[in-house]
Parts: structure tokens; C-alpha cells; sequence
């Protein structure tokens, strides 16, 4: 349910950086997605092909690049990447830690296939 | 094939909304807090106890928000506040938009805190900002000293 209410503002951001002639020719939009942005990368796929269905937009894919979890200790000024939720340092232990990245989600970029140009 | 460079993040129209909403409240003076938990932990409790105590003595407004019922609406309505309850058939946190257009619906003039109980879940509504401020109570069920302190939290940041 989450992603199908992200899913639309997906499509009004490319709406509004592809103009509606060229939007047949939109393959792919890349979003970045931190691991903890709350959002399932599948089911925002999902969202965005359903409702991308039936519109000049069908042909396009969404390319979701995850953006991991990034921490910063405090401690012993160190950096580390984690899947768990609770921040540990792994090299001293220490718990004051600063998350970095991962609560990412943009719109990276949009590729559209080259049209072949007009005859004059 | 060509690319477009985008880097847009995808909530932003979310985020210029809730700024234009606590633009729209701080013109009227006003102060919005957001309750946030998982269900059956005791936002309705903690807005009943702040209306018990400020009632007479500031003016409130209420927004709640349910995916499916107005029962919260109906508890809050007994304080003779205006509340607006906001049904989300099924969605599972309030967007900037609904909170909106429930501002549409309010009088919001003297109104100098306005409480919005979001929808009861702990994942996506704590990262949505729409208020000045947010409360997010562990999913613990509510006990008498957790409702007496998140009402006693309100209470200290209305008094900033």
C-alpha cells in the first residue's frame, strides 16, 4: 500500500522532466532507495509498471539501486556499512554512532531510447 | 540512448506541502504536533488527556487519522474541539495532502496547537514531517505514566 501512494510521485517527477512526445521512448528510471527508507523495492516496481500501464510511459522499467547503510562512530571516528538496526561499532563497540546514508529515495535519472530524427 | 540527470527526491512534493502547512499554521500562531505509533498504543489516550487538561485554556484542533473508522473522531469530539477525521481506506500513513485538506475543513484562526494522531504504525508515518513536532511512543501498550508523560510533553513544548 506504502509504495503504491510513492509510486505515483515516481511518475510525476518524469512527467515533469520528459516532455509527452518523448515520453514513449523513456526505457528506464532509476531511484535510489536506502535500505531503511521503509520502502520494498519489488512492490514499488510493481506499483510503478501497474500504473504505468496503458500510458505512453508503459515501455519503461524502473531500476531500483540500493543505497546501503552508511555509519559513522562517533567513538573511533571510524565508518562501516551494516544491515542491522542497531548501530554497533565493529571495530571498537562503541554505540554513538551517525547514520551516514540509507533512508535515500530519489529519482536518479531517466534514460530514453534515441528517436530516429525527423525527415525533413 | 540518452539520459535525462534527475536526482529529484521522489517525496519532495510531500515535503513542500508539509512546509506550506506549517507555514499556514505558524501564520495563525499556531504549534502541530504528530503522534506516531503503532496501534493500540495510546495516541487517542494521550489526546484525550491533553484536551482534559488544556481545554478552557488554549485552543485545539484535532485531525485524526484511521484507515478505516471515525471512533477516534467520536472520542476526541466528546472535548468540543474541532477535529477532522481523515480516512485513508486502507493507506497506511497521512500524505502532507491529506493534512491539507483537512486544514481546509478547520477553523484554524486562534488555534494554537493542533494535534494530528496519525495512522497507527510505527514504519512510514515517522518519516513523514508534517508537524513542528513528533512524538513516537514505543509499541509498548499504553500505561498510565506513558500517557501522563507524552501529555506532559505536549504540554512542555506548547510552552516552548
Amino acid at each position: 500500500m506504502h509504495e503504491l501512494s510513492i509510486a505515483p510521485s515516481i511518475l510525476d517527477i518524469v512527467h515533469e522532466h520528459v516532455p509527452e512526445d518523448e515520453r514513449t521512448a523513456v526505457r528506464a528510471v532509476r531511484v535510489r532507495v536506502g535500505k531503511l527508507s521503509g520502502v520494498v523495492p519489488e512492490s514499488l516496481a510493481f506499483s510503478f509498471t501497474a500504473l504505468a500501464a496503458g500510458t505512453p510511459l508503459e515501455h519503461a522499467r524502473l531500476v531500483i539501486e540500493d543505497i546501503p547503510v552508511r555509519v559513522h562512530c562517533e567513538t573511533c571516528r571510524s565508518e562501516f556499512t551494516t544491515d542491522a538496526l542497531l548501530f554497533l561499532c565493529p571495530t571498537c563497540g562503541g554505540a554513538a554512532t551517525k547514520m551516514l546514508s540509507g533512508n535515500e529515495l530519489y529519482v536518479a535519472d531517466i534514460d530514453l531510447e534515441d528517436l530516429p530524427l525527423e525527415s525533413p | 540512448m540518452s539520459i535525462v540527470t534527475v536526482k529529484r527526491k521522489v517525496l519532495a512534493k510531500n515535503d513542500e506541502i508539509a512546509a506550506l502547512n506549517r507555514e499556514r499554521l505558524a501564520r495563525h500562531g499556531g504549534f502541530a504536533v504528530n503522534l506516531v505509533s503503532s496501534p493500540g498504543s495510546g495516541k487517542t489516550s494521550i489526546v484525550e488527556r491533553t484536551l482534559e487538561y488544556l481545554t478552557g485554556k488554549v485552543r485545539i484542533a484535532v485531525i485524526e487519522g484511521d484507515v478505516q473508522t471515525d471512533l477516534d473522531a467520536q472520542r476526541v469530539a466528546r472535548f468540543d474541539v474541532p477535529v477532522v477525521q481523515i480516512v485513508t481506506n486502507g493507506a497506511c500513513h497521512l500524505e502532507a495532502k491529506l493534512v491539507q485538506d483537512a486544514l481546509d475543513r478547520l477553523a484554524l484562526d486562534g488555534v494554537r496547537l493542533l494535534i494530528i494522531e496519525n495512522v497507527g504504525n510505527l514504519v512510514c508515518p515517522s518519516a513523514a514531517g508534517y508537524s513542528n513536532r513528533s512524538t513516537r511512543l514505543l509499541p509498548l501498550p499504553p500505561s498510565t505514566e506513558r500517557i501522563r508523560s507524552g501529555t506532559t510533553t505536549i504540554i512542555s513544548w506548547l510552552r516552548g
